[in-house]
Formats: C-alpha cells, structure tokens, sequence
C-alpha cells in the first residue's frame, strides 16, 4: 500500500522525534551527573574481609549503602570517569554517540532496500566505536578499582565486573555478525544492479 | 573476469546502434553499457536470449572465454 503524503511526514516527525530524544536525554542526565559536587558512585563497592556493615566514613569518602561509595571531593577525572548511580558518563556519551550514528547513516533506512554501503559504513562505525568503548570500559575499571582501594585505605574493593558480561560485548557481538550479513548483503545488491 | 563482450562486434556486424538495440530488446541503453563497456557482473538468459534474436546470432558470439594472461594483455592495451 501506497504511503500517503501525510503519512510519511508523520513517520518522519516521529523518527525525527525519537532520535532528538535518544540525543538530549543522555546530555541532560550526563550534565546533571557531572553538575553533582558530591557524587554518589555506584559500583560493586565490596569488603574484601567480608565486613557487612555500611556507613563508614574515610577522610575522601562515605560508603552509603550497598556497593555505593559518595566521594567528598571529587577530581575532574573521578566526575567524568567514575560509574555513576543514574546513569554512566561513559554509557551516556556511548549513547549519544549511537544516536547521532542512528540519526546521520540510518535516516534514509529503507526496509525494501537495506544493503547501502551508507547502512554499512554506519554499522562499520559503530562497531569500531563500540570496541573502543570496551577497551576503554575495561580499562576504566581497573583505574576506578585502584581509586576505591586508595580511598577507603583497601579496606574496600571495586568488584569489577566480566567484561564477558557486560551488555557492550554482546551487542558488540551482534553488530560485528549484522556488519557481516550487511557486507554480504551490498555485494549481492551489487552483483543484482550490475546483472543485464 | 576473462569473458569478454563482443557486443560492439556484433553491433557493426549488424550495422546497428546501441540505441537501436536498446529499442528492440526493451533494455536500457545504460544497462546495455554497462554490458558493452565488460562492467557487467551477469548476464540474464532471456537478456542473451533477446539480443541473439534481435542480432540473429549464437550466445557465443557475444560472449568469448579468453585465458587471463590474454585478457589481462587486452585490459591493458585496450
């Protein structure tokens, strides 16, 4: 069936739409997290002697709660860089990131017509954004591990987690396989346009 | 590839144009560059069918199988 006029206005507004918000909700809540002076970091913040009791204060930080340290003052690497309770500076910014991508190579995805070298230069992208954004992730925790042991004197630890784990490599995972059947896919497409 | 288009070949055989051809066989003279000029990929056979009508002639004839050393002597010297 045959879109009309209005129809394709409307399924533009709302792509339009949707993708504004995928790209200011990360930046508001990013500049909010990073406008706290006292952030609440939520991480997997354990006692590696077992001790089950909460509330402690040390001379750069309290430990709240379960896993969740609130540092008192905070370097510009600590504000940007620590796991947040909300929302992660680094997952914020890797989200705004695949919004612009999703915006600026995926505007003109048509389903009749989904093998484009744009659709793949796009997923190329984002794959190789992604991959850095593990590494980088991965070595983001380590440092924040060092930091927790620094400041609560090692009496806490940053129970880092798998990278195995983490949602990053599966859709890592998933994008490398979709950036393959896209290659795939162009060549036939093609091989199907250079067919007399 | 080293199978060469002998379309222009057969075209002055026939003493035909390209647009000529193009109006027979219902294809576009795009299409039919890409063919002539080797860019092709494939060739359909109701495509090979057309033109041997159109041209009275055998597939072989629009199509040569060339060893790569010879095909490569051919790309390079035109």
């Amino acid at each position: 069936m045959k879109k009309t006029v209005f129809q394709r206005r409307l399924d533009r507004f709302i792509f339009f739409f949707a993708s504004a918000c995928l790209i200011l909700l990360p930046l508001l809540l990013l500049i909010s997290e990073i406008g706290d002076e006292q952030p609440l970091i939520q991480g997997e913040i354990i006692s590696p002697s077992g001790r089950t009791d909460t509330l402690q204060t040390f001379p750069n930080a309290y430990v709240v709660g379960p896993g969740q340290i609130r540092i008192k003052e905070s370097s510009t690497k600590m504000k940007y860089l620590a796991p947040r309770a909300i929302i992660d500076p680094m997952y914020a910014l890797l989200f705004f990131i695949s919004a612009i991508i999703v915006v600026v190579f995926f505007w003109n995805f048509s389903y009749k017509n989904p093998f484009t070298k744009k659709a793949l230069f796009g997923l190329q992208i984002g794959c190789a954004i992604l991959l850095i954004f593990f590494v980088a992730n991965f070595f983001r925790n380590q440092w924040f591990d060092e930091q927790v042991r620094h400041i609560t004197n090692d009496q806490f630890i940053y129970d880092r987690p798998s990278p195995l784990a983490s949602p990053e490599f599966w859709i890592l995972l998933v994008l490398v396989r979709l950036m393959m059947i896209f290659r795939k896919g162009v060549r036939l497409q093609k091989e199907a346009d250079l067919t007399i | 590839m080293p199978i060469v288009v002998n379309l222009d070949v057969m075209l002055a055989k026939r003493k035909m144009s390209l647009t000529e051809l193009s109006e027979k066989i219902g294809i576009s003279i795009a299409n039919l560059s890409i063919l002539k000029s080797g860019k092709g990929k494939a060739i359909r056979f109701s495509t090979l069918e057309s033109i041997c009508k159109v041209l009275d002639c055998q597939p072989g004839d629009i199509l040569e199988y060339m060893s790569t050393t010879d095909y490569n002597k051919l790309m390079r010297f035109g």
